[in-house]
């Protein structure tokens, strides 16, 4: 990353953190960790489990969010007020721009998340649960999903207007965290003539569940750290095709 | 004298919407901008000049024509490194301070950031705005954002300056301030391209100008040429007038006034004053001020656009 | 919109005080409703997918929605049954891990709903997903030894099936994680089956254990098994005797046990003045477990009321510890200013402890 690009990166995380909007997704978070207690306390047992579930699916969620509310909107933003003007007349090239925004989004997306997950920790600490290898792979796996989500929203938010963006970006994760169904259609010789389309499907849609750890993680079962390698690398794949996309799409972007 | 800009058979045309007429904004615009010079370029709403100024800073490719930077392509970002551009209205990242910004341009710009922390102190205090260094740009005025804008634009030191409305939303100090500014990068060697609607301040500030109309250009010179030098009329106020003189003064003039001893009268042509203001030498009265009245850039743009016929609504 | 010249507040006011008093009638109709709501059960696929991966929170946030309709009256009793099995059975699925549906929801369905043999069947779906699990990770988890041990109680109070509670209770017993109490059970069941040589190695499982408390309560397991052994020949001695044995040597241990039992039953046993097998080793242990479960509970007692009980608290029979065998004879229970509890000798007129002393069997 050059000095330009980690510009832009700085710019834009100075500009999120400082956003009311940014504020409001982090004091969800944290209220969704407090409240995953309260359901803990609710259930007959299992509060532990209880309280990393339903925190580490508001992490995730927190991801997605900030994905769709400050991600997808982000590049219209730009051009809305005109600041992608002062940027792009300068020597910094629309790729540079491009990947300097999504350095600095994903590094604000991961400080909230990582903020959120250092609270989950402590509240599972201090309530007496141990913390496994496999809630910080989950916690990992999360920051990779935000990875790609956050290429995805930049590529849409290239393509489209901001609110088209925003449902692309959540329909990604539907269908992200959906894909394994493709693969449960056709098991056991099951739909056999949509085995061919079915698995062309599961291929090139991106599988957000080659991330997702989260189901282990209150059993503290052990972790496959080669799977969790593996799908962080994936996602780096999705990540990197989504953003060269998005440059692809904004360098022939007319202002 | 080596060429700054250049713009040869510059076409650009849009389709605003799927289905809708394509929209002509640039109908074959040449013009080449030299270095030192303070080049104005006027036009009208929609005439076309934020386009040209889009397509001349690689924000916009041209649909054809051909153009050059600095050397360069405007889309190359070698070419872009000596461009110093204000868009008009500029807006910044609303939660940076304009410290933080200066430096997030300086770098853009290919400057080191401490060479922008260096330049940065001295660059506010230019354009006024020390006090606000730490301010965040989100509680700037529309002047104080003008200004910030004129300082980020000349941060890296750029060898031509393009000015999008540069003196809109200012308050006079403000005014006179950026066009103190504009001067003495002029006076540096900067080539300037200015794009304005004061064309008080255009005619004050440039050396030649271009007239955008219609996305064709319809003149283009420098302003002492375009402009009629001689006077169309003249204001002639004297006192002691004889009477004799007085009535002739009165029959002669477009506009008479008399206050006390003194009168004002004004003349059509450029003759009938200075032979008034000698008669009324000659006959003992005294000559307070003889003022001729040249045509104005302003004038001369309305003047230049009524005979080209009206121009669309908008801005493209 | 506010009529001209009254205040917008008192607007709010009135319409907040309405929603107030409508809120009354509104909870009891909805509580009408709720009563005879409709639960649909929906199916295992769909909600696997429809939870997009977050299956384990999808398992959960069921659990939590079903949780209070376990004890809620429905008017259609086979609604109930329908939903809360639907429920059961999904969140098992998503969750394979999820102990507390499994035990819960086989407490409801034995206890609450007299459908014995269905939680029989999801434990043993739950010690089956286990079993899977372990299998694949190549290690052991607290949750599928918990299993097995409910799975082995439902067999033993459900079907009254010895076999198989002793198969669980097996299993379960050579899992790491089994606790004493669980190895106590198993103990017992084979004791009673006269299968003493593995009734004493499984109590023998812990007694070298490095933890020092697990090591003790391991050993007090072993000195009770010990115990139980010979207490049961010196019980068919008396039933064909006609009276007690007067020392272990008349018992003929190694007669009514073998060789080996008896040399490894006999060890520390002694028969006391009034024919009861006795054990100094197993009574020193025992009290030192009392001792224990009483700080335990004065810890409890502090902090729910901010001070240390004081000795009649402690010296309640209420409290178990505080009897029989579980402390030297002649003793009560004595607290000091730290909490630290000690068995003090009785006043000779005052003696709680005294005449329950013996009467407890250790079983």
């Amino acid at each position: 990353m050059n000095a330009r690009t980690r510009a832009i990166a700085l710019a834009t995380f100075r500009e999120s953190v400082r956003d009311r909007l940014l504020l409001l997704v982090v004091v969800f978070a944290i209220a969704l960790v407090l409240f995953s207690r309260v359901l803990g306390w609710l259930s007959v047992e299992d509060e532990l489990k209880m309280v990393q579930d339903f925190s580490l699916t508001g992490l995730s969620l927190l991801g997605l969010f900030l994905a769709v509310l400050v991600g997808a909107g982000s590049l219209a933003r730009e051009v809305e007020r005109r600041t992608v003007y002062t940027a792009l007349t300068r020597t910094a090239t629309r790729a540079e721009f491009i990947v300097g925004r999504y350095a600095g989004l994903v590094a604000v997306f991961w400080l909230c998340q990582l903020g959120a997950a250092a609270l989950l920790a402590g509240w599972i600490v201090v309530w007496g649960g141990a913390l496994h290898g496999a809630f910080f792979a989950a916690v990992a796996g999360l920051l990779c999903e935000t990875l790609v989500l956050t290429a995805i929203a930049l590529f849409l938010g290239a393509l489209a207007a901001p609110a088209i963006a925003s449902v692309g970006t959540l329909a990604a994760y539907l269908v992200g965290h959906g894909t394994e169904a493709l693969r449960d259609l056709t098991a056991n010789g099951r739909n056999p003539d949509f085995a061919m389309a079915f698995e062309v499907l599961y291929r090139v849609l991106p599988n957000l569940e080659s991330v997702n750890f989260i189901n282990a993680t209150t059993s503290g079962r052990p972790v496959d750290w080669g799977a969790l390698g593996m799908g962080a690398l994936y996602a780096a794949c999705w990540a990197v095709a989504f953003l060269a996309g998005a440059v692809a799409l904004f360098r022939r972007r007319q202002f | 004298m080596s060429t700054v800009v250049l713009a040869e058979a510059l076409q650009k045309s849009f389709r605003p919407s799927a289905f809708g007429p394509a929209v002509h904004a640039l109908r074959g615009v040449s013009f080449a901008v030299e270095r030192g010079e303070c080049f104005g370029y006027l036009g009208p709403n929609g005439a076309g000049k934020t386009t040209t100024m889009k397509v001349l800073t690689g924000l916009m490719t041209p649909s054809s024509g051909r153009v050059e930077l600095l050397g360069g392509r405007p889309s190359e970002a070698a070419a872009r490194r000596g461009l110093g551009y204000l868009p008009e209205n500029p807006y910044f990242y609303e939660h940076l301070t304009p410290r933080e910004a200066l430096e997030f341009y300086g770098v853009l710009s290919g400057l080191d950031a401490r060479t922008v922390r260096e330049r940065s102190a001295a660059l506010l205090e230019r354009v006024r705005l020390t006090d606000a260094a730490d301010r965040r740009i989100r509680s700037f005025s529309k002047g104080m954002r003008q200004r910030f804008g004129l300082a980020a634009a000349l941060v890296h030191e750029p060898e031509l300056l393009m000015l999008d409305e540069p003196l809109s939303g200012l308050d006079p100090a403000g005014r006179h301030l950026v066009k103190e500014i504009i001067l003495e990068e002029r006076a540096r060697g900067r080539t300037v391209f200015l794009c304005s609607h004061v064309l008080a301040d255009v005619q004050e500030l440039c050396d030649r100008v271009v007239v955008l109309h219609k996305g064709q250009i319809a003149r283009a010179g420098r302003i002492d040429e375009l402009l009629d030098s001689s006077p169309r009329s003249f204001e002639l106020c004297a006192a002691h007038v004889p009477d004799a003189l007085r009535e002739t003064l009165r029959a002669r003039a477009t506009l008479f006034r008399e206050s006390g001893d003194t009168v004002t009268a004004h003349l059509a042509g450029a003759e009938a004053g200075p032979e008034l203001a000698a008669a009324v030498h000659a006959a003992g009265g005294r000559v307070l001020s003889l003022v001729p009245d040249r045509e104005t850039l302003e004038s001369w743009f309305v003047r230049v656009i009524q005979r080209e016929g009206p121009a669309p609504g908008s801005d493209a | 919109m506010p009529a001209p010249g009254v205040p917008a507040w008192v607007v709010a006011a009135l319409a907040l005080g309405g929603a107030v008093v409508l809120q009354g009638p509104l909870g009891d109709s909805n509580a009408l409703r709720r009563r005879n709501d409709f639960r649909y059960t929906p199916d295992t696929d769909v909600v696997r997918v429809l939870s997009f991966g977050h299956r384990s929170t999808a398992a959960d946030t069921l659990w939590l929605r079903a949780l209070p309709d376990f004890s809620r009256e429905f008017s259609d009793l086979d609604q109930k049954r329908r939903w809360l099995s639907g429920v059961l059975d999904i969140a098992v699925e998503l969750d394979p891990t999820f102990l507390t549906a499994y035990t819960f929801g086989a407490t409801y369905l034995s206890l609450i709903d007299r459908r014995s043999e269905e939680a029989v069947a999801l434990l043993e779906r739950g010690a089956r997903k286990f079993d899977e699990i372990e299998q694949a990770d190549g290690r052991t988890y607290p949750a599928g030894t918990r299993v097995r041990v409910e799975l082995a109680m439902a067999y033993w109070m459900l079907r009254r099936d010895r076999d198989a509670t002793i198969r669980e209770l097996q299993i379960a017993a050579q899992r790491p994680d089994c606790d004493e109490l669980t190895r106590g059970m198993l103990v017992g069941l084979m004791i009673g089956d006269r299968d003493d040589l593995l009734a004493l190695n499984y109590a023998a499982a812990n007694t070298e254990h490095s933890d020092p408390l697990v090591r003790d309560r391991a050993r007090l397991e072993y000195e009770r098994t010990k115990l139980r052994i010979a207490r049961r020949v010196a019980n068919d001695f008396e039933a064909r005797e006609g009276r007690r044995a007067k020392d272990l040597a008349e018992l003929a241990l190694g007669q009514a046990l073998g060789d080996t039992v008896a040399t490894l039953v006999a060890d520390g046993l002694e028969v006391d003045a009034e024919g009861r097998v006795v054990s100094a080793r197993f009574d020193e242990l025992n009290w030192a477990e009392s001792i224990r479960a009483l700080e335990y509970a004065a810890r409890i007692y502090r902090d729910d009321y901010g001070c240390w009980p004081d000795a009649a608290w402690l010296n309640d029979n209420k409290l178990f510890v505080a009897r029989g065998e579980n402390m030297p004879p002649h003793t009560h229970v004595a607290i000091d200013a730290d909490g630290r509890v000690t068995f003090a000798p009785d006043e000779p007129e005052t003696a709680p402890g005294d005449g329950d002393r013996g009467d407890a069997e250790a079983e």
